[in-house]
């Protein structure tokens, strides 16, 4: 889905991370990577791998201990978490704004956007509303409106449909898809489910826990335009096998 | 419509069925000892007798009430603002604020009126004490409480301390401050009492309803006793429902303790 030789978005070499408590324990160990303009990456990993830390390093939510990492410059960084994480006492379309209003946006630009936004994920009739009134996938629809909000060129999505469905996280694992060929930004996209990671990503990288490393990457060799067909196609069911086995092999591993 | 009619049906049938106990109470009383519960009819007569006394009194205990009050909400935010900053200076403060708390207001009350001399500001810094903590330990709470997701969302959109403050940690304050200023409200109106029957001056017409109960019990007017204590149970009902309703008016919409069948 994306070129090569176009200059990464983001770039980590030998980045290493460590909790700050008492034993200072490794979390991540020399990961490297370079992710460019409209790939979608996913990571895979037993828990405890150090998935949701690396994305929240690459946001600068968490200090680099060692290793390097890079941002393209200029680079607007979205981020999508476990928790819809929506303000309670702002309406859909005021937290759709939300980063705008932190980065001072006009208040005339503002609304255009967020309705822009709302339309985008099938949320219009709902813009009035307080996220208690919204269901479960409603919200983490508003969460991905959100980060887009400043048309980011990296989009970080931390396990968002992890509380899900299943019917909900297929139709939102489209939408996303949908969007992310509208907008082509880069997507580094933090999951537990093979599935769900073959069908969104171009590459997934398999990750082995205590410490965190990337041990496998698989290149996704399925059509970029994708849909809920895919699921069924052989091609798509002999790559799900092979991340599993994959997965498997790094599990036995990490627990022997 | 029948829910509204059990709403005001109860309470009424409740009021009734107290009255009707009173008054057969008041039969089973000697002669003697029937002055120790004055009759209903008896005192809404104090009441309408004693009228002119009472509403100037009552208006002296709520504009100490409300001052104390007010003064205790603009003290606690300010206060609880600056305990959010950090760890440090709550471990730091809080003892202080403890000892502060633990200290019974009736020896503060000489103090208060060395400090500030009798009369309304010693009322109204009685008043500010009893309200005062309740309000800042649940403000800081709230404070600190975020949601540290929301948190990380306003770091990744690098914003202010000022932005954070304003748009994240004190709307989500606003719920804990409430509980704060429910307890205050109905502190408000007793610390007035407390800081009037103490440190209250009659001077120009500046008693209040404590003044007033002691100036009634001391002459024998336990009827009139008894429309002070009236009065004042109106006070304080006035003070919380003033509250429950600001608090439905900011939280309503999106608070989930509204949300839920109770």
């Amino acid at each position: 889905m994306s070129s090569n030789t176009a200059a990464p978005i983001v770039e980590f070499s030998a980045l290493s991370h460590r909790y700050k408590n008492g034993d200072s324990s490794l979390v991540l160990d020399r990961l490297s990577l370079k992710a460019r303009r409209g790939e979608f990456i996913s990571f895979i990993g037993p828990s405890g791998c150090g998935k949701s830390t690396l994305l929240r390093l690459i946001a600068r939510l968490l200090p680099v201990t060692t290793g390097t990492l890079q941002l393209a410059p200029h680079t607007e960084v979205g981020f999508v978490f476990q928790d819809p994480t929506l303000l309670p006492w702002l309406t859909v379309e005021a937290n759709v704004a939300l980063p705008q209003t932190l980065r001072s946006h006009s208040t005339k630009q503002r609304p255009q956007t967020a309705k822009a936004l709302l339309a985008l994920v099938r949320l219009t009739e709902h813009s009035r509303a307080y996220p208690h009134e919204l269901s479960g996938g409603q919200k983490m629809r508003v969460s991905i409106a959100r980060a887009l909000t400043l048309s980011p060129q990296l989009l970080l999505l931390d396990e968002p449909f992890g509380a899900l469905d299943e019917m909900t996280r297929e139709h939102l694992q489209e939408e996303l898809l949908a969007l992310h060929a509208a907008q082509r930004w880069c997507g580094l996209f933090v999951t537990h489910s093979v599935a769900e990671a073959v069908f969104l990503s171009d590459r997934i990288f398999i990750m082995s826990a205590n410490p965190g490393k990337l041990v496998h990457e698989v290149s996704i060799k399925l059509p970029s335009e994708r849909d809920a067909d895919t699921r069924l196609s052989p091609a798509y069911q002999a790559q799900v096998a092979e991340v599993s086995r994959l997965l498997r092999n790094v599990e036995t591993a990490t627990a022997s | 419509m029948r829910n509204k009619l059990r709403t005001i049906g109860y309470p009424c049938a409740t009021g009734a069925l107290v009255i009707a106990l009173w008054y057969g109470l008041w039969h089973r009383l000697s002669p003697e000892t029937r002055f120790l519960l004055p009759l209903p009819h008896e005192v809404l007569a104090a009441l309408r007798d004693n009228f002119a006394l009472l509403t100037r009194a009552i208006l002296n205990t709520t504009q100490a009430a409300l001052l104390g009050f007010g003064l205790a909400i603009l003290a606690s935010v300010a206060c609880a603002v600056v305990l959010s900053l950090s760890r440090l200076i709550r471990l730091s403060l809080y003892p202080y604020l403890m000892i502060l708390q633990m200290t019974p207001i009736i020896i503060m009350v000489p103090i208060l009126i060395l400090w500030v001399g009798p009369g309304l500001p010693s009322v109204v810094m009685v008043t500010f004490l009893m309200c005062f903590f309740p309000l800042v330990v649940n403000t800081t709470q709230g404070l600190i409480s975020a949601d540290r997701g929301l948190v990380d969302l306003f770091k990744l959109y690098r914003a202010t301390e000022a932005q954070t403050l304003w748009r994240l940690r004190l709307p989500g304050a606003l719920p804990y401050f409430f509980t704060g200023l429910r307890i205050a409200a109905v502190l408000a109106p007793i610390g007035a009492l407390v800081g009037d029957y103490t440190a209250g001056s009659t001077v120009r017409g500046a008693g209040g309803l404590g003044f007033q109960a002691v100036l009634f019990s001391s002459q024998g007017k336990y009827a009139a006793l008894f429309a002070t204590a009236g009065l004042t149970c109106l006070l304080g009902f006035l003070f919380v429902c003033t509250v429950l309703g600001l608090s439905w008016l900011c939280l309503h919409k999106w608070h989930s303790s509204y949300h839920q069948n109770h």
